[in-house]
């Protein structure tokens, strides 16, 4: 029989996610802002504000603390102390504007939105239905996600275009990189939505390396690395077909190799703090999942050591 | 269903509710027998509507003390119950320290106010008078008058230690203050026998007899004067100095059993430990802590040209982030099938 069961379930991580959007809603809302002239009472230009251009509007839950800011500017001696006028946390996390290499216009406002994530472990039962290319329902220790997002960007209005033309050198001379660091001006996105689906499954990769006892001594060890693998991607209703696969093909690309590794659970000794004690579990031998995702529950099994 | 379920086995909570015991501090532990002069047989009594006078015959007494430290080194079982309680069988101890201290008591006397040597009162002038007065003075007056310490800390002492404790979930804190849920183990009943002392090298004997040559010693000494010690054992009524001590230490050939008497009857050792571990454990480090929020993302600092969308000014120097923590209901804790269940849901 393992030490130590732990069990969360899929509803509990959904809550969790519907509650971190309101939340922490800069890690669900990216955006480029527009560059916007700010101008005085007078009409005159003094300068450039920032318009955050996003398609779906974000608030914050009215029970996140509307405290001010605390300043952390090393050397400052008002680090530590709260920054007058500042309140609560930001809604957005800042992108780079979209550039087209030698095409010379300004940076585009953008906008990417997570406005719905969702995790299904087996049995389905969150997402109700999985696209028909995904093999619905989930197999056996399975599980699903269901992500939607929202896509905006910025066209220009006339006058900006007009005024890009008539920044234009004479044909002949190279443009130079006058629009490097301007962005557009805009005051709405043309927005658009997509769906996500991925199935998964985990599995457990084995690491065997050396730990060290002392300066110079090193004993073999072995670690057990929690790892997810992707079963399955579509994105639903892209026309033309073409586009859809090559949108997918990316995007499963990028989860491979960029966004799963970096959701790797690595099994080592954690200091539980209450106790002062080191808990060093590793996965209990002999069971048919381990890992495992069923009734509803992601599950895991351990055997411990306590120090 | 709750959302997070997290199950330990009777062996493994063993482990774990070892461990965190043997981290517990126990206050160190000092007892010492009342002094002649607070208690006393009584004799007489008188009583009027207002007072009550009592008079007592004060006797020499054997006076122990006891000054000793433990901690808790783990136990070989614990053993789930249906009613969310858990017995503790096998504690076992250890002696950092421990010192029975042996002496007298004798009651406060006074002594002296005579003369010992008087000049014949046909001498001229002086005549009469006191050559040699031994002025009045108070003896005995500490408690004890005389005493020094018994080290019992290489003798080990077998004690058979159990215990019933339940679980107990309230809001707590952690190390850095930040609210949490905490799980504790409160006994409810604990239990100490002192069942024997394992002299393996003999070494009791030789040990009691440092210990009364020491306090024959001290005796002596409170006497400025070998004659002055001869009349103060008269006075008592005892031959010998060594006779009074054995005696009124009660200390016979068996060396063991007369500690082992003394241990537990003169000092009551087994309620002293009883009391010391109970009250420890009652005031130590919570068994586990489920952290309230539950920690998901740490604070750090952030440029402030990351972000935007803020709800007033927005920042122009780096500023710290907040951390982020999922809020959690109170945790349950129940024993079920002989494992150890917690469960918590997050608050929303």
């Amino acid at each position: 029989m393992a030490d130590l069961y732990a069990s969360i379930t899929d509803d509990a991580i959904n809550r969790a996610i519907a509650w971190l959007q309101t939340h922490v809603p800069y890690l669900f809302n990216y955006v480029a802002p527009a560059q916007v002239q700010a101008k005085d009472k007078n009409g005159n230009v003094i300068g450039f504000t920032e318009r955050w251009l996003v398609c779906k509007q974000v608030t914050l839950a009215p029970d996140v603390p509307a405290t001010p800011l605390i300043n952390e500017t090393d050397g400052d001696p008002e680090k530590g102390k709260p920054i007058p006028g500042t309140r609560g946390i930001p809604l957005y996390t800042r992108i780079d504007p979209l550039r087209f290499d030698k095409i010379p216009i300004p940076g585009v406002p953008c906008c990417l939105q997570i406005t719905a994530a969702q995790f299904d472990f087996h049995p389905t039962d969150q997402i109700p239905t999985l696209p028909p290319q995904l093999n619905s329902p989930l197999a056996e220790q399975q599980f699903g996600v269901r992500l939607q997002a929202s896509f905006g960007l910025a066209c220009p209005p006339d006058w900006v275009v007009e005024m890009i033309i008539q920044s234009h050198l004479p044909l002949g001379q190279a443009l130079g990189d006058r629009f490097n660091n301007v962005v557009m001006n805009a005051d709405k996105l043309i927005c658009f939505s997509l769906e996500v689906y991925v199935i998964g499954h985990l599995y457990v990769q084995e690491v065997q390396t050396q730990m060290p006892t002392s300066l110079r001594t090193y004993v073999p060890f072995r670690l057990e690395n929690i790892r997810v693998a992707m079963d399955g991607l579509e994105i639903v209703d892209i026309t033309p077909d073409g586009l859809e696969s090559a949108a997918e093909c990316y995007l499963s690309m990028a989860f491979r190799a960029w966004l799963l590794p970096l959701l790797t659970l690595q099994l080592g000794p954690i200091l539980e703090k209450a106790t002062g004690l080191v808990f060093t579990p590793i996965l209990t031998a002999g069971l048919p999942h381990n890992p495992a995702v069923e009734d509803n529950e992601l599950r895991v099994w351990l055997d411990i050591t306590v120090e | 269903m709750p959302d997070v379920e997290i199950t330990l086995t009777q062996d493994k909570f063993n482990d774990v509710l070892s461990k965190v015991l043997a981290k517990v501090t126990i206050k160190p532990i000092h007892f010492q027998t009342p002094g002649s002069d607070e208690s006393g047989i009584p004799i007489m009594s008188e009583s009027t509507p207002d007072v009550t006078i009592t008079q007592r015959l004060h006797l020499t007494m054997p006076w122990f003390g006891l000054d000793a430290k433990i901690h808790i080194l783990g136990s070989d079982e614990v053993e789930f119950k249906d009613d969310n309680t858990f017995s503790v069988t096998n504690l076992k101890i250890s002696w950092d320290s421990l010192f029975l201290h042996i002496g007298l008591d004798i009651p406060t006397i006074s002594f002296g106010g005579f003369c010992a040597f008087r000049i014949p009162k046909e001498v001229p002038v002086i005549g009469g008078k006191c050559a040699l007065p031994v002025p009045e003075v108070q003896l005995f007056t500490a408690t004890p008058d005389i005493s020094i310490p018994f080290d019992l800390t290489p003798i080990p002492i077998i004690s058979e230690i159990s215990g019933l404790f339940r679980l107990v979930i309230k809001p707590d804190k952690d190390d850095e203050n930040n609210p949490a849920w905490g799980i504790y183990v409160h006994p409810f009943a604990v239990n100490v026998n002192v069942i024997d002392l394992h002299d393996t090298l003999n070494q009791l004997p030789g040990l009691l007899d440092a210990a009364i040559a020491a306090v024959l010693l001290q005796l002596t000494a409170v006497f400025p004067a070998d004659f002055l010690l001869d009349v103060f054992l008269n006075f008592l009524g005892v031959p010998t100095l060594e006779g009074l001590v054995l005696d009124l230490l009660g200390i016979n050939n068996d060396v063991k059993n007369w500690l082992m008497n003394a241990l537990k009857v003169s000092i009551g050792i087994d309620n002293l430990i009883m009391q010391a571990i109970f009250a420890a454990v009652l005031d130590s480090t919570a068994l586990y802590q489920v952290p309230n929020p539950y920690p998901v993302i740490d604070a750090k600092t952030v440029s402030s040209d990351s972000f935007g969308g803020y709800g007033g000014l927005a920042p122009t120097k780096p500023f710290r982030m907040p951390s982020i923590g999922l809020p959690t209901e109170q945790p349950d804790a129940v024993f079920q099938d002989q494992l150890f269940v917690l469960t918590f849901d997050f608050a929303f």
